[in-house]
């Protein structure tokens, strides 16, 4: 009854018919467009649900809706297909390989699949089917989709005859075809089907195909004709009715008007759009490049650089220039495009990007390469100007060079000096290899620093070189040269005369330091050198010296001092410290010799103090104090001055000021610093103490130690002194009396070991009598101890000491006499008691047997006595002499008082008569040794415990002494005022 | 109530009654329309009428009593009977009986033969009793061969006439008839109107059906597309909306879904015309399938649907909810009551037959009249099955129909949904429902809507719906 369902047909066929998808994205984000195209995703399967619904309504039998299923697995397939591209983009350029593109295209894959089959099936089951066109034009979009693209034309085609001219299929089937043509570059039938097709001008997609048609007449060459639509579409694409064409036309336009020779027509264009005119100017530049038309593409570019406004377009029009020139070997033009780009860069006027810059670099290389041969080439050997004028471009393209590549500056500084050394500027070559070398130092670049010194070397050794900075460079030449490593022998033998070379150069400089510096450096490098160094040495000092420069001067001083110029003449060195000791001193001892003792002491405390100074000043400032202490009678500072600058002091020193340490110690001594005047001696006999000193004060020192320290009870130190006495060729003399000193020491702390050792260590097998009664001691020492053997080997050394004493007609000590008597002495008492033990018996036989045997013994005894008598030891004498006196007196008396037992009065009378002949000489001798004995006591003053006897056993007659004897056995007799 | 207690198809039932029938000619061989037009005037209307289709078949009915008889059984029982002897004689048409005339022109004008039909009614004298019917016919058929200002005439004629004729009516029945044919009148200028897209004239036009008319819920229908074509969208979804209302529950049309959809549609609510359309499908497409397998096991079986209208009647749920739907509405429907009162009046006629035997006709058996009934009433349930199946694949066409307008819609819908997804743009939400979008008329007052459904304003709803098309 209504017609309402012809609206509703209107409506819903006004739908179906919608091949052109676009998703037009603004600012939307990612998850935006996924959510977009998630939404339509849903859209599209409900549609498809609704399609299939009213399909299966139509017993799947309506193409109309069969269409419609196509188009919208079609859609469905494009939209999925754009969801699987996404994957791809975002899954990691390195995986994107390893992607399973088939499984990741499974989906769309299958909708175009179903899309084909639909299509397929309509067109085979419904021949007659009105809109074959639309269902053509489907498949031949699936064709597309899987770059079929001749099975795409074909199909196109088939959708072109099977709709009727005009209509939408028709038309978008036509313009798809176009489309197809232009991707083959077929522009000729592309332009004929789009003449054909683009009637609608309503239809949003005509900018897009009109471009294309555009595009097609500008490559079949109608320019009047694209220009024309090219602006049109531009016009039109201002509406947001049609699809925007206008960067594409604004992007075209400028190589289509470039070909025309409309160039100022696309200016005013874009002038008049208030585009950014470099950029396609650009492009007609290229386009005119490319086809060989330079002089064309200047002006193009002239044009354009007056036009442009800003200076970034500038820039990119002298990128196209630097294009143009390289291209064509136009060197000066190219080198000015290429300083202005970089001065742009360097004022920060318009930062260059890095393929600016890689370009510039790149043909500059290039450039300056050329050059560089041609420089060389035997072509301009002979002609100046044109060396000249190639070698200033070079150098300004390695200047741009270095700019631009500043990590390898250093290369092009190399390069650059090559260039100059070619052109015979050595000077400015030199400052070149200079920098070059210090660049490729910097940045351990061993090649180019090696170059860089071999082209020094070079100009160095070159005989034209001269110039007004000649000194300039080549200080800093030699500097580089001498900074890497030669190790031939003619780099060694160069690198020798170098070093010198600059430091003459240094000086003339007045460059001290540098030269300090320098001259330590070729102490390091040529050890042996000792010459070169001290008249480099000479050099500084002086210098310094005259500059008042006493600071650098000490330390260069104190160096020598310290051996660091080991090669140096000794000579030099001493004269190097005597000055330097003369400064030192120059201004105290001034003082000193004023009086002014306290401003002395300052002084030399100053010098002393001063770390800086040298060894000897500070030595010797310390040697000064001590005296200086001295003489202000300040004994421990002078002590302590005297050991401070004794240690400081060789043994040669000490030995030449050892008068003034005898004094000290003299007064340390006197002033009971025991310790100090020991301790002193002592550190100064051991400075003493070497071999070739020579000291004559050794003794002294080694004597007052020993003494000291015995004083001091400091035995084992006083021994130690006296072991090193052979060392120190102390005189045997001295040896003696201090190893006597300490023996007695040693005794008397009953310190025997020690003793023996000391004895073992002065007997060294030579001449050495007194120790006759050091062994004496031992000996009884042995003796206490029970070692026989060795008291007895003791002994022996003491008779031998006394033989050899005697042979020689040297003076033995009476004690150590005595001590040889006292050996006598006791080999007389036992023969004296072995004589005692002797009895006279009866039978006259053995009477006269014992008599005889006696008087042997005594005969015997007296050779003992006589012995004893001749070493001179006056108690010996007195005891041999008492003991002979004894035994003789006691043979007289047993002579005497014998009486033959059982014999007759007579007999025993006559006897004794005959014996009285006997007896009487004996008792004669008896009181000849007494008296001598007492005679001996009193013309010698001996004092022995054998004085009482003497004067005591018979009435001394001559003397009238009526002193019982018997009440001392032992003793002396003296007066009332202690006089014998 | 006689129901056939054997299941048996309706040709077994036509040689049954064949046979009754034979042997009630043999009975009736010498009855006349003098004695059927007693029998009617007894009120035995379904008991006289195989008498009369005798006559009917043998084309003896040339009298006026036999109009007038045979306008009886089109006002007590209904044309179909008639129409279904007539159908296929093409003797009848040179009958020159107007109620003869009426009922062929009827059939000629569902045939599409408008001119002829048209041609046959003008025969029809002034007076005929079925004149007022016959107007409708003439009316319509003007309308299809497109002679509006005629049929204008001719409508106003027709609710003359029938006011007239209600006036001499005797019956409930025929009463009915009248005012439903006056209705039909009356609504058929404003579908003049409609058609001619003079569509206010035509809104007023409806307006002058009363609501209490018969028709009016299908009429109503009428009007929301009224509504439509006049863009008052939301007056059309104010009368769609009125389906939903208890009173009009039996009522269905999917056609109205379908223009529920559409208003949505065009009022760019695309969730709305979503809802609806995914609601009518969740609704009945499931059942519509069922149903129509279904109906390929009970084509043809009027007494099935007969029965199945009866079940209706007695208020049981069908199983399938689209069957249920569709029988639903056609038991609500005019037509079909119109049947069913004539049922219930012819049901009441064996009270009649078997009260007062003294009223029967001379020469008329009592227990032949039993006979009669009998076949009558089975005839009229079979008439009655034969509607509803055909109403029911009628309503399975439209459903049919609907189905696929509401994807169409829906489509349309999605296109909207994907242009605009393909522009990438965002809409701004906006408020929905004003009272500044309504329109009114003279004719109409505002009252808003506060839920419920009020007989007087029922299908003056309105929605203040805002348009979301930009």
């Amino acid at each position: 009854m209504f017609k309402k369902n012809n609206i509703l047909f209107s409506i819903l066929f006004s739908i179906l018919f919608n091949t052109n998808f676009t998703l037009v994205t603004t600012a939307a984000t990612a998850a935006d467009v996924d959510n977009n195209r998630e939404q339509l995703l849903n859209v599209l399967d409900e549609e498809l649900k609704e399609v299939s619904r009213l399909s299966k309504h139509s017993g799947h039998n309506d193409p109309n809706i069969l269409l419609r299923m196509a188009e919208l697995y079609l859609e469905k397939a494009r939209i999925t297909r754009d969801k699987e591209n996404e994957i791809i983009f975002k899954s990691e350029s390195a995986s994107r390989s390893k992607v399973n593109r088939k499984e990741i295209y499974k989906g769309s894959y299958e909708l175009f699949q179903k899309a084909q089959k639909t299509a397929t099936y309509i067109v085979h089951k419904h021949k007659n089917f009105d809109k074959r066109g639309e269902v053509y034009y489907i498949m031949a979009f699936n064709a597309k989709e899987f770059n079929e693209n001749d099975k795409a034309k074909k199909y196109f085609k088939l959708a072109i005859t099977s709709s009727q001219d005009g209509t939408k299929t028709n038309n978008k089937a036509n313009l798809a075809l176009a489309e197809l043509f232009m991707n083959d570059e077929d522009y000729r039938e592309a332009k004929n089907v789009y003449e054909k097709s683009l009637t609608d001008k309503n239809d949003k997609w005509w900018t897009k195909d009109a471009y294309n048609l555009a595009y097609a007449y500008y490559k079949l060459g109608d320019y009047n004709r694209s220009i024309s639509l090219l602006k049109e579409v531009f016009k039109l694409s201002s509406s947001s009715a049609y699809i925007n064409m206008s960067k594409s036309v604004l992007n075209i336009l400028a190589v289509v008007c470039s070909d025309a020779d409309r160039i100022d027509e696309a200016i005013s264009f874009y002038e008049a759009q208030k585009q950014d005119i470099s950029r396609y100017l650009i492009k007609i530049a290229k386009n005119i490049m490319e086809k060989g038309q330079s002089t064309k593409a200047e002006k193009a570019l002239d044009n354009g650089f007056k036009v442009v406004k800003s200076d970034e377009e500038r820039v990119k029009i002298l990128i196209l220039y630097l294009e143009l020139y390289n291209k064509f070997e136009r060197y000066e033009k190219h080198l000015d495009v290429v300083k202005r780009l970089k001065d742009y860069d360097q004022k920060n006027i318009v930062k260059l990007d890095s393929d600016t810059i890689e370009t510039i670099i790149s043909q500059s290389q290039k450039m300056s390469s050329t050059l560089q041969k041609q420089l060389i080439s035997p072509t301009y050997a002979h002609d100046e100007s044109g060396r000249a004028q190639r070698g200033e471009m070079v150098l300004e393209y390695f200047s741009v060079l270095a700019y631009f590549k500043k990590t390898k500056e250093y290369e092009y500084q190399f390069f650059k000096a090559e260039t100059y050394y070619a052109l015979g500027k050595y000077d400015l070559a030199l400052n070149e290899y200079i920098k070059a070398f210090d660049g490729a130092s910097e940045a351990k670049h061993d090649k180019f620093k090696n170059l860089s010194i071999e082209g020094i070397i070079s100009i160095i050794n070159n005989k034209n070189f001269s110039g007004e900075n000649r000194d300039k460079y080549l200080t800093a030449a030699y500097e580089r040269y001498l900074s890497t490593e030669g190790k031939s022998q003619k780099a060694k033998e160069n690198r020798n005369k170098i070093f010198q070379r600059l430091y003459n150069l240094y000086f003339k400089e007045k460059k001290l330091k540098d030269a300090e510096a320098l001259l330590l450096k070729y102490k390091k490098e040529f050890p042996q050198e000792g010459k070169v160094q001290e008249t480099m040495l000479g050099m500084l000092m002086e210098k310094y010296d005259k500059e008042k420069m006493n600071s650098d001067f000490m330390r260069m001083a104190l160096l020598i001092q310290n051996g660091e110029f080991g090669n140096v003449s000794e000579g030099y060195k001493k004269e190097v410290e005597q000055y330097l000791l003369t400064l030192k001193f120059k201004e105290v001892e001034t003082h000193h010799q004023k009086g002014e003792k306290d401003q002395a002491l300052v002084g030399y405390l100053k010098i002393y103090n001063d770390k800086n100074n040298t060894e000897t000043a500070r030595k010797n400032a310390a040697y000064n104090l001590a005296i200086l202490q001295h003489e202000k009678t300040n004994v421990l500072e002078s002590y302590k001055w005297a050991i401070t600058s004794s240690k400081m002091m060789n043994s040669d020193e000490i030995k030449k000021f050892e008068t003034s340490f005898t004094v000290i110690v003299a007064e340390l001594f006197n002033r009971l610093y025991l310790s100090e005047a020991a301790k002193l001696s002592e550190h100064i006999f051991h400075k003493l103490c070497f071999k070739g000193v020579n000291s004559q004060k050794i003794n002294v020192f080694y004597k007052n130690a020993i003494l000291v320290y015995l004083a001091d009870n400091r035995i084992d130190e006083a021994l130690l002194l006296v072991k090193k006495s052979d060392q120190c060729n102390i005189p045997p003399r001295y040896i003696k009396e201090t190893g006597m000193e300490l023996l007695k020491s040693l005794t008397r702390l009953k310190r025997y070991d020690t003793f023996e050792g000391l004895i073992k260590y002065l007997d060294n097998g030579s001449y050495i009598p007194y120790l006759i009664k050091a062994y004496a001691d031992l000996r009884d020492a042995y003796l206490k101890s029970a070692r026989f053997d060795e008291a007895k080997n003791a002994e022996t050394k003491m008779l031998k000491y006394y033989f050899d004493s005697k042979k020689r007609s040297e003076n033995i000590e009476l004690e150590d006499l005595d001590e040889i008597a006292k050996i006598f002495i006791a080999r007389l008492n036992e023969k004296a008691e072995e004589f005692k033990k002797i009895a006279l018996s009866y039978p006259e036989e053995q009477y006269n047997k014992t008599l005889k045997l006696k008087l042997a013994k005594l005969d015997e005894l007296t050779k003992e006595g006589n012995a004893i008598l001749e070493t001179g030891s006056g108690t010996g004498i007195l005891h041999s002499y008492k003991i002979l006196s004894e035994c003789y007196a006691r043979l007289a008396n047993e002579i005497e008082t014998f009486i033959p037992p059982g014999k007759s009065p007579e007999y025993i009378e006559s006897f004794k008569n005959t014996m009285t002949k006997v007896s009487i000489p004996l008792k004669n001798r008896a009181n000849d040794f007494s008296r001598d004995g007492r005679k001996l006591i009193m013309d010698n003053n001996i004092l022995s415990d054998n004085n009482m006897f003497f004067q005591f056993t018979q009435k001394n007659r001559d003397q009238n002494h009526d002193v019982p004897g018997s009440y001392y056995e032992a003793g002396i007799l003296m007066d009332r005022r202690g006089s014998k | 109530m006689f129901y056939f207690k054997n299941k048996l198809s309706d040709k077994a039932i036509l040689i049954i009654m064949f046979i009754f029938a034979f042997t009630f000619t043999k009975t009736w061989a010498r009855s006349n329309i003098d004695g059927v037009s007693e029998l009617m005037e007894n009120g035995l209307y379904f008991s006289s009428w195989p008498i009369v289709r005798e006559d009917l078949k043998r084309n003896n009915l040339r009298s006026e009593t036999a109009d007038f008889v045979l306008s009886q059984v089109i006002f007590k029982m209904g044309a179909k009977h008639i129409e279904s002897i007539l159908s296929d004689d093409k003797n009848f048409k040179t009958n020159g009986l107007p109620s003869l005339k009426y009922i062929w022109a009827k059939i000629l004008f569902k045939k599409g033969q408008y001119e002829a039909a048209i041609k046959i009614i003008r025969s029809m004298p002034e007076d005929s009793s079925i004149r007022a019917l016959s107007y409708l016919i003439e009316g319509s058929a003007l309308v299809f061969i497109d002679r509006p200002e005629e049929a204008f005439d001719i409508f106003a004629d027709c609710i003359n006439k029938s006011n007239k004729s209600l006036s001499r009516a005797k019956t409930k029945s025929e009463k009915r008839i009248l005012e439903v044919n006056k209705d039909y009148c009356l609504v058929g200028a404003a579908r003049i109107l409609f058609s001619q897209k003079q569509f206010v004239s035509a809104y007023l036009a409806y307006l002058d059906l009363s609501k209490e008319s018969y028709i009016w819920p299908e009429i109503l229908l009428e009007e929301a597309w009224n509504s439509y074509y006049l863009r008052d969208f939301n007056r059309t979804l104010g009368k769609l909306v009125t389906y939903h209302a208890p009173f009009l529950r039996g009522v269905f049309y999917p056609e109205a879904e379908v223009l529920l959809a559409l208003t949505y549609l065009r009022m760019c609510l695309w969730g709305d015309v979503k809802r609806v359309v995914d609601e009518f499908y969740s609704n009945f497409e499931d059942s519509f399938e069922q149903v129509k397998k279904y109906m390929s096991s009970v084509d043809g079986n009027h007494q099935h649907f007969y029965k199945l209208a009866i079940q209706k009647l007695q208020g049981k749920y069908l199983e399938n909810r689209t069957l249920d739907k569709i029988i639903d509405s056609i038991v609500h429907e005019n037509a079909f009551n119109e049947m069913r009162i004539s049922l219930e009046e012819g049901e009441n006629e064996e009270n009649l037959v078997g009260n007062n035997n003294s009223k029967v006709a001379a020469g008329v058996n009592p227990n032949n009249i039993r006979k009669y009934l009998s076949f009558s009433l089975n005839e009229h349930r079979r008439l009655m099955g034969e509607y509803v199946l055909d109403k029911v694949k009628k309503k399975l066409k439209e459903l049919d129909k609907a189905f696929k307008d509401m994807s169409y819609i829906k489509l349309e819908v999605l296109a909207h949904e994907k242009k605009k997804l393909y522009a990438f743009d965002e809409r701004t939400a906006r408020e929905r429902g004003d009272v500044k979008f309504l329109k009114r008329n003279e004719k109409q007052y505002f009252w808003t809507f506060n839920g419920e459904f009020w007989a007087d304003e029922l299908g003056d709803y309105v929605f203040a719906l805002g348009s979301e098309c930009e």
